[in-house]
Parts: structure tokens; sequence; C-alpha cells
């Protein structure tokens, strides 16, 4: 990471920062942003002497694991109005992942801020911005791929491969899970369907 | 004199008295990797996945230091499979990285699973103790074993999510400890050959040209499973992962139309990637989350 976007993830986490430094963020690498990003905020905490017990915290990988297991859930439908929620969940992961780390502030009235995942209802992340010092940041989140592809359950072709490949593989893994020959029954109810 | 050797001994039985009764997660979790191949048994298992409940009967015995073990499908057709030959003391790789860290629990395998022992629970008429694993990190899956108290054996395993759902059961519901050593006959059964002893001398070892760029911390490369240059399986101990490499192009049959796609079968899930650039396709599969399997999928360049 350079200079220019460390400059502009200090804007970020005055509140000043720009639509173009905004955008030289989301187009830097990641990982060296949400490094750089945990970085100055244990500085600035360790400045301000406060303690956070929430430091540290990256929800953003939990957030995409999960969404990564609904979509896979989800796409049996087709049409609009899949596109149309996959904008949507796009949109809602961009806030999340934005607010959300927008870090300590936040997090510091309610001890129950982080969202119950276990419901399947609606895709809400009640990751709300809290009327603090950071300033509500406009971000203009573009539709990308959603974390996991099609599920191709369905698809004959596709199917046969997998049950081939799952049969090496357990090759394999019989011998190294823990588990032993059990293992292979994981293909052979397969096999029997 | 007497007195206090006296005083020793009384000392050394209330040492050891209460780290007799309690095992820790690592030394459970390690008893359970070799007890399972040391022992002769037979038992009733059930595999459980969503709703559909299939059980088998599996043999094992040890006999001259080698292994034969036998999976018996109780329902529908019959398929069957053995495994004979196996040399009581060769240690897997996945096994190993259970053991060798089982002194120190932050390293190696514990590093990336937190440990629970929980309480005594009763599985297939047995007092087992339960273990609940949790993962540190989203790449991989939960579980929670009981261990059979007196052997280790593990007879129950829950696959659990990140979100703590159940995806596949094992569970035995009869175990016999007491049965001859003997091989077991099984007609018509498909015999199971493990990677390492498998040398093919008839095509030659082609140089792998492709390697994942990333892999999830902890997880190491089996030696043995690179079989030339079409896969190679990882391990941390408790997942497995495989990934499989064709070529696109088959010259008989043309083109494979591949998509790109995720596969999921209890907690077994397959994701495929084409790469037409180099033509050829990539299938990651494993008992992993869906996110581990597309992102090691995702990562794999060839060398140019």
């Amino acid at each position: 990471m350079n200079d220019t976007v460390r400059e502009s993830l200090s804007a970020l986490m005055d509140g000043e920062a720009t639509e173009l430094e905004l955008r030289r963020i989301l187009s830097a690498d990641q990982e060296a942003i949400r490094t750089e990003w945990a970085d100055l905020h244990r500085s600035q905490s360790v400045l301000k002497n406060e303690a956070n017990p929430f430091i540290g915290w990256d929800i953003s990988s939990r957030v995409m694991a999960e969404i990564a297991d609904e979509e896979l859930a989800n796409s049996a439908g087709t049409g609009w109005k899949q596109a149309v929620s996959g904008l949507a969940i796009a949109a809602s992961v961009a806030a999340v992942v934005v607010i959300g780390s927008l870090g300590s502030n936040m997090f510091s009235g309610s001890s129950q801020m982080v969202a119950d995942n276990n419901g399947v209802s609606g895709r809400v992340y009640p990751a709300q911005a809290s009327s603090s010092a950071v300033g509500g940041v406009a971000v203009s989140a573009q539709a990308q791929a959603s974390p996991a592809g099609p599920l191709l359950n369905d698809d004959a072709e596709a199917r046969k491969r997998f049950e081939a490949y799952l049969r090496k593989h357990t090759d394999r893994a019989a011998f190294n899970n823990g588990q032993g020959m059990v293992s292979y029954a994981r293909v052979v109810s397969q096999e029997s369907e | 004199m007497i007195f206090r050797l006296a005083c020793t001994a009384l000392a050394a039985v209330l040492c050891s008295s209460p780290v007799l009764s309690v095992e820790s997660g690592s030394e459970l979790l390690s008893k359970m990797t070799h007890s399972h191949r040391e022992l002769n048994y037979r038992a009733i298992v059930t595999y459980q996945l969503g709703d559909q409940l299939s059980s088998y009967r599996i043999t094992h015995t040890v006999h001259d230091g080698k292994e034969f073990e036998a999976l018996q499908s109780l329902d529908g057709d019959h398929q069957d499979l053995v495994h004979h030959g196996h040399d009581v003391n060769c240690v897997h790789p996945g096994p190993q990285l259970i053991q060798l860290f089982g002194t120190d629990e932050e390293q190696g395998f514990y590093r990336y699973y937190d440990i629970d022992v929980g309480g005594e629970d009763r599985v297939a008429g047995r007092d087992v103790v339960t273990l609940s694993i949790k993962p540190r990190d989203v790449y991989r899956l939960g579980y929670k074993l009981s261990l059979d108290n007196e052997t280790g054996l593990l007879l129950r395993s829950d696959i659990v999510n990140q979100q703590g759902k159940v995806l596949e059961r094992f569970q035995y519901v009869m175990l016999d400890l007491n049965i001859p050593d003997d091989e077991l006959a099984v007609e018509g059964a498909i015999e199971v050959q493990h990677k390492d002893i498998e040398t093919d001398n008839s095509s030659p070892i082609q140089m792998r040209v492709w390697r994942p760029n990333w892999i999830p911390a902890g997880f190491t490369q089996l030696k043995d499973s690179d079989d030339g240059s079409v896969s190679m399986t990882y391990t941390d101990g408790l997942a497995v992962m495989s990934i499989f490499v064709e070529p696109l192009l088959k010259s008989e049959a043309g083109a494979v139309s591949v998509a790109e796609g995720g596969m999921r079968r209890g907690a077994s899930v397959s994701y495929t990637v084409a790469f037409p650039e180099n033509g050829m396709f990539a299938t990651v599969v494993g008992e992993v989350p869906m996110l581990t399997a597309k992102q090691v999928a995702k990562s794999l360049s060839w060398d140019q």
C-alpha cells in the first residue's frame, strides 16, 4: 500500500474522505487496507487511552462466509428477482463492511449490535451507525458477483463428476480425518440413491 | 526411611489421580486418531444426512500388525468396501498434526480450533465423553464428537457449519469389542487402496504446472496424494480437501461443458472453476465451507 492510499484512509477515518479517495481505497488491496485500518484504530484508542473490547474485530469475513452459504440455498430461483436481490445483497454487504469497519465508535453503546445470524428472515444486518463522531460516509456500492456462485446440484453431468471426485477425495480423507473407513459412507450412500 | 517412602508414595498417588481421571481435549483427540486402527471391533453405524438415514456394519481387526477393515451397507443395494494390509504403525499426516502438537495447545492444529471437553453422555450403550471443536476462522467447519471413555473410539460425530447447523452425523448404535482377529470374507467388495502404497509405474510422472495461491492457514499438503499432475490434497487434521484438475478438451469427446459453481451434499462440497486460457478446469472437493472451496479454486494459477 502506498502513502496516497494511507492518507486517504486516514482522511476516511476522520470523516473527511472525498469520493476520489473512497474509490482509491476501494480499489486498493483489501487485505492491506483492513490491517492498516485496524492499526489506525488501535493507535487512536491508545492515544485516547480507551479500552476497547471490540478491537481486532473483523466481521467482514464472517459476513462473506454466511452470504456464501445463503446464496447457494437461494440460488434455485432465477430471473429478475434474483438479480435485484443480488444487487441488494451486494449493497448491504458493502454497507456492512464499510460501516462495520468504521469500527470502535459505533460499538460504544449497546452490547448487542451484531446480528443474530441464525434467523433466516430478511437480509438485515443491524449494524447501525450511531450518531457518533464518525459522519455518515456515502458509498456507492456497485453490484458485484456474489461470494458463492450458483449451486449446480441439479446438473446431472456436474453431479456425476462430483461423485467421482468425492470418491477419490475420500481415498485420501479417510486416513487423515480421524474417522477412518466410516468416511466412505459419504460415497456409498450417494451411489445408492 | 520407611516413613519417607510412604510419604512419597502418598504424594505421587495424590498428584496423579486427578490427572488420570480428566484427560485434556488434545489427549482425547490424539487417542481418537489411533484407537480406531488398533482395536478389534464390529459395530453398526448410522450415517445421517438431512432426513436420510443409512446404516452400515463396520468390522476392524488387526492381525500381525496389519489392519483389515470392511464397511458393508445394510440397506438398499449391496455396497461393500474392504481395505487390508495397512500397516498399523503407518501414521498419516492428518493424525500426525493432532498427535505432534498434542502437548502444546497453541501450536499447529490447536491454533485453528477451540476445543472444549464437555460432559458425560451415552452412545451405543457405552459411556462417552463429548468434545466440542469450534473453528477460530471462517475457513473450516465445527465438530461435536463423542468418544468412548474406555477406548477413545469415535462413537458419534456431528459436523456443524459456521451457523451451528448439523450437516451430517455418524453415530454408532452397537459396538462389540470382543471379536476374533480373523479377516472377514466379504463377497463382491470393492478394494480400497490408500495412496502411498499405490505406485503406478505405467505412466510417467508428469510435472505439475499449476498450484493454488491460497490455502487456509494450518492446512498441510499430503505428499502421497499428488499422483502426477492431476490432484493435490490438504488436511488440517480434521478437515480434508482435494483439488482436481482436468483438461476442458478431451480428444475424442470434444469440449466438456463446465459451468462454474458449487455442489453440496452433507458436509462435503465442491466448487468448479474453468480456466479457458489454460484449457483446464479445476474442482475443489472437501469437508470445508463453500467459501473455502471457492477461494482455493479461484486462486489456481499455471506456470507460464
